[in-house]
């Protein structure tokens, strides 16, 4: 009861957010946070079978270009080029993690980190008439949305994107959290556990591992054709690796270990705390590399492990304890016995 | 048909990149093999190396074997203070160390833009002049280059050769055997450590005066670097020197050829060795755990 409480208060805020904040750029902030923690909790999905990918951005942008592309080069309407961006991406990953799933460990690591900075070198260089070179493509068009007895409408404000992103995250949290509570989500754990283990209980650890591959990088398609159609232009330099890296230190921020609530806090903290530190200008990176080592050194189970692990130690409860018994005393007494 | 004087440029530039990877790689594979690091900042620390290079006899006009040994020492320094303050706490658990090395990463690019700005710096080259092999004039900058990549790779396997390096072999093969021998198994993560820095800021250094200097110079060697440690398989130098060698003339060689296309042409010949060795080349067939 205290979690549906919980869950519809959650939900009836982030439906009414655009009606409380005004301003266009918060909204903007909270579009691109929804964005990074779809792409994390894509990575977060291959570190729970023990896949490291710095490839993230990689198949981000193959998304984004192939609906860029599509849509401006082919004509093809916003929602078929959306779903198509997914299942091209998810066909990309199958190709090439048939291969590099394998081995795992260290090769998968480089091989995705390559494969990330060759996309963007190719993006930018090679067939410039179709892939649009440095200067990227322009001109996408925004989403129509095609209501019966009312005509088509086009989705141009932030708050429609915003509706958009939520609906795209929602999806991605629906999907993944039944994959974890299945048998598929269990075979994940004991794969990430131990794979000779899991290996030996009888579970395909090659299969498990390239579906996670397949279905975390379709979900990355589908933000890379939302992000194309929100920005309306896309460059190379948006997909290069560091940005793959910077998903790893969401995940981190957020907690490894919490695979939904994290990437979301993580990446909500990461967008916010850059507009916060704006005005060290030119040094914010470096306070960004500071606090990523202070996270990775003394808080190692991240912002929402570090809460989880207060509240079970009690710590709340304590802190409650004492409020109440400052503001009610003697209320206090009564309800101990 | 390309004549025998461009076939000669494309070598030697080819050899030029191959050095460069060899020297970045045998660092980097040297602390992913013996410490069970990834470290991201490796790159970091060949620009650092090529800032430090141009500071020094860039700037303060020292001459350029100091300035080299400056480099390297203090590349080993800031290596060997990274992993004592940084990753040693962190002992064991891949992913973090691996954050923490990105967060190293991050703090130096930035570092070097606030310190020296974002344009190309270029310093004057240290050998003008060319030599004429077969009508072909070859610059002798690219030549030395070269035999110092040679000479420094040799360095390296004496120092493997010797007492400690037979301790690095000992803690990449088993920690905990190692420790039982009597070897001080963080000392030689140090030493490791330090020594693979050092290797990259040499290589750094040896790319200043030739190429320009700028922050982000780090990137493209880099994941070129660590694509040939995995297909060389890392803990193999005559494995990183085929391969680095390798890569760097199918870079030379193809981008005469077919352009920017080259690199894709080397990620799918890396596709193709890694379907059939999954571990490498020449590496033993053991794995580095990357589980948490």
């Amino acid at each position: 009861m205290k979690k549906l409480i919980c869950l519809l208060v959650v939900g009836l805020l982030l439906i009414g957010l655009p009606m409380m904040i005004k301003s266009p750029y918060y909204i903007h902030i909270f579009i691109i946070s929804g964005i990074y923690s779809i792409l994390t909790m894509g990575f977060l999905m291959q570190l729970r079978v023990g896949l490291i990918s710095l490839g993230v951005a990689a198949f981000w942008g193959i998304g984004a270009y192939t609906s860029a592309i599509l849509t401006t080069r082919l004509g093809f309407p916003f929602w078929l080029s959306f779903s198509s961006s997914g299942i091209i991406t998810a066909v990309m990953a199958f190709g090439i993690g048939f291969i590099i799933v394998r081995p795992a460990g260290i090769s998968f690591l480089i091989m995705t980190l390559a494969l990330n900075f060759i996309f963007v070198h190719v993006m930018g260089t090679t067939y410039v008439e179709l892939f649009g070179g440095w200067g990227g493509i322009t001109g996408i068009p925004h989403p129509t949305l095609f209501i019966p007895f009312f005509g088509s409408l086009e989705l141009v404000s932030k708050n429609s994107y915003y509706y958009m992103m939520l609906f795209l995250l929602l999806l991605t949290i629906f999907v993944f959290y039944n994959i974890y509570h299945s048998r598929a989500g269990r075979a994940f754990d004991t794969i990430g556990e131990t794979p000779t283990l899991s290996a030996s209980i009888g579970i395909n650890v090659f299969r498990y591992r390239l579906v996670a591959f397949v279905i975390a990088n379709f979900f990355s398609g589908l933000a890379g054709s939302f992000y194309a159609h929100y920005q309306c232009f896309l460059v190379p330099e948006a997909f290069d690796f560091w940005k793959s890296i910077y998903l790893q230190i969401y995940s981190i921020l957020g907690g490894v270990s919490y695979l939904i609530l994290g990437p979301i806090v993580g990446s909500a903290i990461a967008t916010i705390v850059p507009e916060i530190l704006r005005f060290t200008g030119l040094l914010e990176p470096i306070f960004y590399g500071i606090l990523i080592l202070i996270f990775v050194l003394f808080l190692p189970a991240g912002i929402v492990g570090s809460l989880h692990s207060l509240h079970h130690t009690g710590a709340y409860a304590q802190m409650g304890k004492r409020i109440r018994a400052l503001l009610l005393p003697g209320m206090e007494i009564h309800r101990d016995k | 048909m390309m004549d025998v004087s461009m076939f000669l440029q494309l070598l030697i530039n080819g050899l030029v990149l191959a050095s460069i990877y060899i020297l970045v790689a045998s660092g980097f594979s040297l602390v992913l093999g013996v410490t069970r690091i990834l470290n991201f900042a490796h790159a970091e620390f060949y620009m650092l190396g090529a800032f430090t290079f141009f500071a020094m006899s860039g700037l303060l006009k020292l001459n350029w074997i100091l300035g080299l040994i400056v480099s390297a020492i203090a590349m080993a320094a800031l290596g060997g203070i990274c992993y004592w303050f940084i990753f040693k706490p962190l002992y064991g658990s891949f992913i973090r160390t691996l954050a923490a090395s990105m967060g190293i990463g991050l703090i130096s690019v930035q570092g070097t833009i606030v310190a020296f700005g974002e344009k190309d710096r270029i310093m004057f080259p240290i050998f003008s002049g060319s030599i004429n092999i077969a009508g072909a004039t070859v610059s002798a900058e690219k030549l030395t280059l070269c035999a110092f990549a040679l000479l420094i790779m040799l360095g390296l396997g004496l120092i493997l050769k010797t007492k400690v390096g037979k301790a690095m072999y000992a803690v990449a093969e088993d920690q905990e055997a190692a420790a039982l021998q009597g070897i001080n198994v963080k000392r030689i993560f140090l030493v490791a450590m330090s020594l693979g820095c050092a290797m990259a800021g040499v290589a750094g250094s040896l790319v200043a005066p030739m190429f320009s200097v700028n922050s982000h110079m780090g990137g493209a060697v880099f994941i070129m670097a660590i694509l040939t440690t995995i297909l060389s398989g890392h803990g193999s130098m005559k494995g990183a020197i085929i391969i680095g060698s390798i890569i760097g003339l199918i870079e030379s060689f193809g981008y005469y050829f077919m352009g920017s296309s080259n690199l894709v042409l080397i990620f799918f010949i890396a596709l193709v060795i890694i379907y059939f060795k999954p571990f490498g080349l020449f590496g033993r067939a053991h794995q580095i755990i990357t589980e948490r």
